[in-house]
């Protein structure tokens, strides 16, 4: 009884360990995770090209920097998955409210819930290492037999698994640290904020990391301070590593030991204290805090549609979880990627002085690098329906021809997606940058993000957070990420000429101009994908109100 | 006034409301009645737009609805079977919120919110959010947001849904007042004994087809039966309830 029931629910865990509908509303479960592997093991193959291209021709500094960039990988993307499946870690109040009247021990849900989150875990690392894992070690293997094979082949895969598992037991003990601390109403809110402080900081470590591996930096205070070159160490001790460096990394193996018994006995521990104390409160605790009356913004007639769809798209970002979790992703993405620029800027000048106009161009470009994935971000999050069911109101009360819907849409996401950065940005750089150069590029940064917004316009006939991705479609945009690579460099030399630009008054107002141009440009054409429409569009396909088991498919 | 001509939907090979017509006139409740599935909501669907008919027409005020949508959608309020709402916005903010959809003055729709909200003795609780509001809550914005515009025609798809007791009573008595004052109202309930008190007039569908279309008083007449009750079993039910209730026990049992 006790093992039908603990299958029952290792399987309904499994495939709710990742919010699925994070990544498509409705989609098959299974289907998608079998995408996200399909992901990863790409990403594997890829990181293959350097072997296939170089041959097995690897200098001792080169195998480490490799060694480390696959364990640095393997923890980054474990440790995104583990704040991404933060909210199903601990059984939540549904699953308590459809278990409670069941004959189900929690001793059962407990261990069903350990064994998917482990389960999921080690797949993510198999698919993220299929390819490093088969063809790397035969270059990584010291001079020695097919036991030297056989150790080489073991340690690369212990040494993956063990910094996975320590950056998953990280985020479980931080989880579980912050459940016992705080009132449970506190930590549901404080969960969205730590999650996004979580993606900040893993993707801004990873995209700080030096990764060049010398003898020198691995005797270094700084290899001793950093968890990749721990299990470094780990890897080089369980292959049977040798000579002047084996204290060296004997040292850093002991410090990954020791770093991930302390992880794992805290994530045991916060499992435990979860579900001797926090069930029960789990189950009464209220849905929803009471709340006071907010704020009421008297609107005139013309501004009442634009107001109530501007002012739904910022109440659903503020009060959605998922929403807010997949925004801070694309921020996250956003200020690691332009850390390097603001870094490069002040490891080599300092702080900006007045008028330094041609040292200005790495900082100007970190801020249209995160203008452009916040507005990506929230493009992306909203096609993410915050409930389908409900979308009925807004087409009963669809009253006006979709050109007023696309002014209303392009306000709010205007406001959602531009304005937060705008504001950010002049507030930050006006602490480094003098106040004209400041006004400047807010004025490029404000025709910019209008561009932008156009951009994610063009042919989304839809009111943000109503409309719903096709089931078992992923919301992984792959033309995206491949195109935010490629555009990268072409920021960094656009915020150049920028900064070239703003140097002189004429050159600034023909800028001013040419943006300006591209603004209504880009209008028009995105006007004119709502002009033959003659209602908006709430959903790509309409779910059947008869349901048939496609019985012909077997 | 409300007419239906011939309408229908079919889902593959499965009509869900087949050749139904009907008409329903101001100052009076029509009461739609059918059992579960019968096609009552695929029809109140129908004639708000929410899903499109495959044949048949819909005039309100004698002119075809599909020709001008905007128009009809603003003389149309509707509380639907189920009470979807977005549950992140609390009670005030949802109804603000299709205040300023339907174009309505904030001071005015305001007065009109806040008048409703205290009637139907929510106004405490306006600033929760609807998650954790209880279904007869929901029911009651629902109602209030169906009515915030004064419209002419109300269709109400089983809005006695989770009511308590108080409530029900004073939207039983508003359904007779709104009819009074001239509105279109099309009902459509299980609760047959309500339909009998606040209708003058049923449709009755059953297996998606009109079998019915009258008032009570003249169905009573014709089928020489006594009530609403004895109408609906005599037309649309088709089972034992007692055989079936006995059935259910003995497969508990077995």
């Amino acid at each position: 009884m006790q093992q039908t029931q603990f299958r029952v629910l290792y399987r309904v865990f499994l495939l709710r360990v990742v919010d699925l509908e994070l990544i498509s509303a409705d989609g098959d479960p299974t289907k998608l995770l079998g995408q996200l592997a399909s992901i990863f093991a790409t990403m594997s193959f890829f990181l293959c090209a350097p072997l296939i291209l170089n041959g097995a021709q690897w200098n001792q500094s080169n195998c480490w920097m490799m060694e480390r960039l696959f364990l640095a990988l393997t923890m980054l993307v474990v440790g995104l998955f583990a704040v991404l499946s933060w909210d199903s870690i601990f059984p939540d109040k549904r699953d308590l409210l459809v278990l409670a009247p069941l004959p189900v021990k929690p001793r059962t849900i407990f261990r069903a819930k350990l064994a998917a989150l482990g389960y999921a875990m080690a797949l993510l690392v198999l698919a993220l290492n299929i390819f490093t894992g088969l063809l790397w070690p035969a270059v990584l293997v010291p001079v020695g037999g097919f036991l030297s094979v056989l150790r080489t082949y073991a340690a690369f895969w212990i040494s993956m698994l063990a910094a996975g598992s320590f950056l998953f037991f990280a985020v479980l003990t931080l989880q579980g640290i912050a459940s016992q601390l705080l009132p449970r109403q506190l930590f549901l809110r404080a969960s969205a904020f730590i999650q996004i402080a979580a993606f900040c900081l893993l993707l801004g470590d990873f995209a700080m990391e030096p990764w060049g591996v010398t003898a020198g930096v691995l005797q270094s205070p700084t290899a001793l301070n950093m968890p990749t070159y721990w299990f470094l160490g780990l890897f080089q001790v369980i292959g049977g590593a040798s000579g002047p460096l084996q204290p060296v990394f004997a040292e850093l193996a002991q410090r990954a030991v020791l770093a991930l018994g302390v992880v794992f006995c805290g994530a045991c521990a916060s499992l435990l204290l979860f579900y001797l104390r926090m069930l029960d409160k789990v189950v009464e605790a209220p849905d929803i805090l009471p709340s006071s009356r907010r704020w009421n913004l008297p609107l005139p007639a013309s501004a009442l549609l634009t107001g109530a769809i501007t002012v739904f798209a910022l109440r659903t970002l503020l009060r959605s979880r998922p929403h807010r979790v997949i925004l801070s992703f694309f921020y996250g993405v956003g200020m690691a990627l332009s850390i390097p620029y603001a870094y490069a800027l002040f490891k080599n000048n300092g702080w900006l002085a007045q008028g330094a106009y041609q040292d200005a161009g790495p900082i100007l470009a970190s801020s249209i690098v995160i203008l452009c994935m916040a507005v990506a971000g929230l493009r992306n999050v909203a096609s993410m329906p915050i409930a389908l069911p409900a979308n009925w109101i807004f087409r009963i009360t669809e009253l006006n021809a979709p050109a007023a819907y696309l002014r209303a849409i392009r306000r709010a996401m205007f406001v959602c997606g531009v304005l937060p950065v705008w504001i950010g940005s002049g507030v930050f750089l006006c602490a480094f940058l003098p106040w004209k150069l400041v006004a400047q590029h807010l004025l490029v940064l404000a025709l910019v993000g209008g561009i932008l917004v156009e951009i994610c316009l063009y042919s989304f006939r839809k009111i943000p957070f109503t409309c719903s991705y096709l089931p078992g479609k992923g919301n992984l945009h792959f033309a995206f990420w491949a195109c935010a690579v490629v555009l990268l460099p072409v920021i960094g030399k656009a915020a150049q000429w920028e900064t070239e630009l703003l140097a002189t008054p004429v050159r600034f107002a023909a800028m001013i101009l040419v943006l300006g141009a591209s603004l209504l440009g880009v209008r028009r054409g995105t006007a004119s994908t709502f002009r033959p429409m003659e209602t908006m569009q709430f959903d790509e396909s309409e779910s059947p109100l008869v349901q048939t088991l496609s019985l012909s498919r077997y | 006034m409300l007419e239906l001509r011939h309408l229908t939907k079919r889902y593959s090979s499965i009509a869900a409301v087949d050749d139904v017509s009907f008409t329903a006139r101001p100052g009076e409740v029509t009461g739609y009645l059918g059992a579960n599935g019968s096609g009552k909501s695929t029809t109140m669907k129908m004639v708000t737009g929410l899903i499109q008919q495959d044949s048949g027409e819909i005039l309100f005020d004698g002119l075809p609805v599909q020709r001008d949508w905007m128009s009809f959608r603003r003389r149309m309020g509707y509380v639907p079977e189920e009470p979807y709402l977005y549950t992140h916005l609390s009670g005030m903010e949802y109804l603000e919120m299709v205040a300023q959809l339907r174009g309505l003055p904030s001071k005015s729709s305001a007065d009109c919110m806040n008048g409703m909200l205290q009637l139907l003795n929510l106004h405490g609780d306006r600033d929760l959010s609807i998650s954790s509001y209880s279904k007869g809550m929901r029911q009651k914005i629902l109602l209030i947001a169906a009515l915030l515009h004064n419209p002419d025609l109300i269709l109400l798809d089983e809005p006695f849904s989770g009511l308590d007791v108080g409530s029900a009573l004073v939207l039983r008595n508003l359904i007779q007042e709104l009819a009074r004052r001239g509105k279109v109202i099309l009902f459509s309930s299980h609760e047959l004994e309500t339909v009998q008190r606040i209708c003058s007039h049923v449709v009755i569908l059953h297996r998606s087809r009109l079998v019915a279309d009258d008032s009570i008083e003249h169905l009573q007449t014709l089928m020489s039966l006594s009530s609403l009750e004895e109408i609906f079993s005599e037309l649309a039910v088709e089972h034992d309830a007692g055989a079936v209730s006995t059935q259910i026990a003995d497969l508990i049992q077995a």
